[in-house]
């Protein structure tokens, strides 16, 4: 009788071991989570231009649809007009890239070093504080482009095109230098540097030795301002967009000394160029520039 | 064995407590039954063969400054992730369909996201020149407080809905109503509907007769989206009454709420037709089929505005009345185009600026950073001609300066010798309105 009893009970125990292991599949778990790996939607002949022009050649992404988890979740923002983004990407092509290409005979620096994810919006950032954003980068691999949707290619109009090339410019300084460091002999042309830069004026920042007022903000800051002004210049308040040999004008006498501390800046980043990357810095603004005048009408 | 058979209970009961059993909602993981309201909410939005009328109501605005508006919409969807838009936001978006992009997403409520740029952007830009929105003085960065991600907002399945979809936006949280079109809705706003209830655009007088029954109502110009009525009252004075803001559907004007004038309560204005031969409209307010007609006076003309505009001038600041953009004619806001005068800022009534008896109109420029006169204005005497019947007439002194033909147009508009009326819109404004047609005017203020 014990024996019997002892037989059900370990039946039991085993036939519990299969009833409690048997899950139920009445939802297949073999679905991913939706939107995984991002979100898709019909392709049109912009996500084909941008895959063939950007992601093939050079691993970049443009994202031009709303996303947003990708910007300010506090500000009133809008999405980009499709008919400006190729237009704009083209432009980032040509004007941002392809000088670098063009001067070292080679896509390979691009590929390895230019910032990956560009986002587009439509319109400005409007900040509390009345001023607005026309262009925004995050650690060197994202580069948020405003005011897609103001885009044009006339000449006349072309302080926001500058803006965008200059943010792409500095970004990719910052990626260079990140790599390789640039001397430290830099750091002491001026000092002087402070977080308060918004306070100076850029014409004001240039009679001290800095090309804009941004670059007060940091030795690297800078480094990379003073890369992206002489390739594609700066903004030069109410009167727009201004190149490099202009700016420079308003430090000052040949003889200032703010003048001759924008100079020995100059003469780092071109030695530094050459050295570290094999960058004939002077050749590659004459292309750059060249591909802005060719760019505008 | 006692021992072993109460272990055995022991882990039997263990063994059971393991057992995994998930109770899924209908069977079915949330992956899934996302996915699949996802494309039931897409084919509901395609298969609607005549499109969707859609009316956003923007809550932005309405907590901080409690603005309430509405905007109205004919969207048709296709399956390629596009969308082609008519809006009552402007004459170009009443007629002329956009196609931008949607796409359907799983945020905290399965979404419908307008992702990229197309009419329902216009009132979320946030650029106030674009959205004409009523808080630009703020500096920009709101628009409307309209929504273009919105949040599936029935909450029930997607198969249980009916011809009307109700949304709330994400941003705003901006309630939105979908309803399914019909054929003649479908023409309707294909035969250019909205701009046809764009009535009061086309009808170019200044003073607008709206007779209802056997009542008067006057319209003047007033903001973007909202209409200015005025009325007699019993002891004969002008009273006006600012609308809220309204939307257009095809032929008709609602307002986002119901407003009295002078005891009859407009909810909206329906039926309207436009008749371009003798430039007048026929419509239907509160069921009571009524005539929209230009007239060249106001009902009651104000007599002494045009004394009290210019005994104004000496104490306003620099002693002007400035205009942002010269006259209005015809229809055609800057007709002349003086906006196109290089460095324009403003043109300027300017009191006794040559000497202290002859004024100065004509544009300013800034010029080296600063105000300054243009190179050539009209002088004029200072001290017009008061009508007994309200209007004034100004006279020439001397003109200084080749004029452009922008300049000329102006000049020889405001020497016209029936001269203006004048109608003191707040504090500070005033619209000079030609006394010939009343189809020009332009808008005076000081600060």
């Amino acid at each position: 009788m014990k024996k019997i009893f002892q037989i059900v009970v370990a039946v039991a125990l085993l036939s519990s071991l299969f009833i409690s292991c048997k899950k139920d599949e009445n939802g297949s778990l073999s679905t991913p989570p939706l939107g995984l790996g991002g979100d898709t939607w019909f392709a049109t002949s912009i996500d084909k231009w941008v895959y063939d022009s950007l992601t093939v050649p050079f691993n970049i992404a443009a994202k031009y649809r709303w996303d947003a988890w990708e910007l300010a979740l506090d500000k009133t923002l809008v999405p980009p007009d499709t008919s400006k983004v190729i237009d704009v990407l083209g432009g980032v092509k040509r004007v941002g890239l392809q000088p670098y290409i063009d001067q070292t005979g080679s896509p390979m620096l691009i590929k390895k070093y230019a910032p990956k994810n560009f986002v587009l919006v439509g319109s400005p950032e409007y900040n509390y504080n009345g001023t607005i954003t026309l262009g925004q980068a995050e650690g060197g691999t994202k580069i948020t482009l405003y005011l897609i949707n103001y885009f044009t290619r006339l000449k006349k109009d072309s302080a926001n095109f500058k803006q965008m090339l200059h943010t792409i410019h500095h970004e990719f300084g910052h990626i260079l230098h990140q790599n390789v460091m640039f001397t430290t002999a830099y750091k002491n042309i001026t000092g002087g540097y402070t977080a308060t830069w918004f306070n100076v004026a850029d014409a004001d920042a240039r009679k001290q030795g800095f090309i804009t007022a941004y670059a007060m903000a940091a030795p690297e800051e800078d480094f990379v301002e003073m890369v992206s002004s002489m390739l594609i210049g700066a903004s030069n308040g109410p009167t727009g967009y201004d190149n490099y040999d202009k700016l420079l004008t308003q430090a000052g006498s040949t003889t200032s000394a703010g003048y001759l501390a924008i100079k020995a800046k100059e003469a780092i980043v071109v030695d530094y160029f050459a050295k570290t990357w094999g960058i004939d810095f002077y050749g590659l603004q004459t292309k750059c520039r060249a591909a802005l005048a060719g760019y505008l009408q | 064995m006692k021992k072993i058979f109460n272990l055995s209970v022991v882990l039997l009961f263990v063994m059971a407590g393991c057992q995994k059993k998930d109770e899924y909602l209908l069977n079915r993981t949330p992956d899934e039954r996302l996915t699949d309201a996802l494309a039931q909410y897409q084919n509901i939005l395609t298969s609607a063969q005549y499109g969707w009328k859609v009316i956003v109501y923007p809550k932005g605005l309405e907590g901080v400054y409690g603005i309430k508006s509405a905007f109205s919409y004919f969207m048709q969807f296709k399956d390629a992730n596009t969308v082609t838009q008519l809006s009552d936001f402007d004459t170009t978006t009443a007629s002329v369909p956009k196609t931008s992009g949607y796409r359907l997403k799983a945020l905290q409520r399965p979404s419908i996201e307008f992702d990229t740029y197309g009419y329902i952007h216009l009132p979320c830009d946030p650029d106030p020149a674009i959205s004409k929105s009523p808080v630009a003085s703020e500096g920009g960065g709101y628009g409307w407080g309209s929504d273009f991600d919105f949040a599936f907002a029935d909450n029930k399945a997607p198969a249980q809905l009916g011809d009307t979809i109700r949304l709330v936006g994400n941003f705003n949280s901006s309630p939105a109503i979908m309803v399914r079109a019909t054929k003649a809705e479908y023409d309707a706003f294909y035969a250019q509907g909205l701009k046809n209830a764009m009535v009061l655009d086309k009808i170019l007088n200044y003073f607008k007769k709206i007779t209802v029954g056997s009542t008067v109502f006057e319209s003047t110009p007033g903001g973007y989206r909202t209409i200015t009525f005025k009325y007699l009252d019993g002891s004969n004075n002008l009273n006006t009454i600012v609308s809220p803001p309204y939307y257009l559907t095809p032929n008709s004007i609602s307002f986002v709420s119901p407003f009295t004038v002078n005891g009859l309560v407009i909810k909206s204005i329906d039926n309207l037709s436009f008749n371009a031969a003798t430039n007048t409209a026929t419509c239907t307010i509160n069921g009571v089929t009524s005539t929209i007609a230009g007239a060249i006076a106001s009902i009651k003309t104000d007599l002494t505005a045009p004394q009290r505009w210019f005994a104004a001038l000496p104490t306003n600041f620099n002693k002007a009345w400035r205009s942002d953009a010269g006259f209005h004619v015809n229809g055609v806001d800057d007709a002349y185009g003086v906006k196109t005068i290089p460095s324009f800022y403003q043109y300027w009534y300017w009191y006794n600026a040559i000497s202290s008896t002859v004024d100065y109109f004509g544009p300013m420029v800034i010029s080296g950073g600063s105000l300054a006169n243009a190179t050539y204005y009209s002088r004029v005497k200072s001290g017009p001609t008061f009508t007994v019947d309200g209007r004034a007439i100004f006279a020439l002194s001397a003109n200084t300066g080749t004029f452009p033909t922008s300049v000329t147009n102006t000049t020889n508009l405001f020497y016209n010798t029936t001269g203006f009326y004048f109608v003191q819109v707040d504090n500070v404004t005033y619209d000079m309105v030609s006394a010939t047609d009343a189809k020009s005017w332009i808008r005076w203020w000081h600060n």
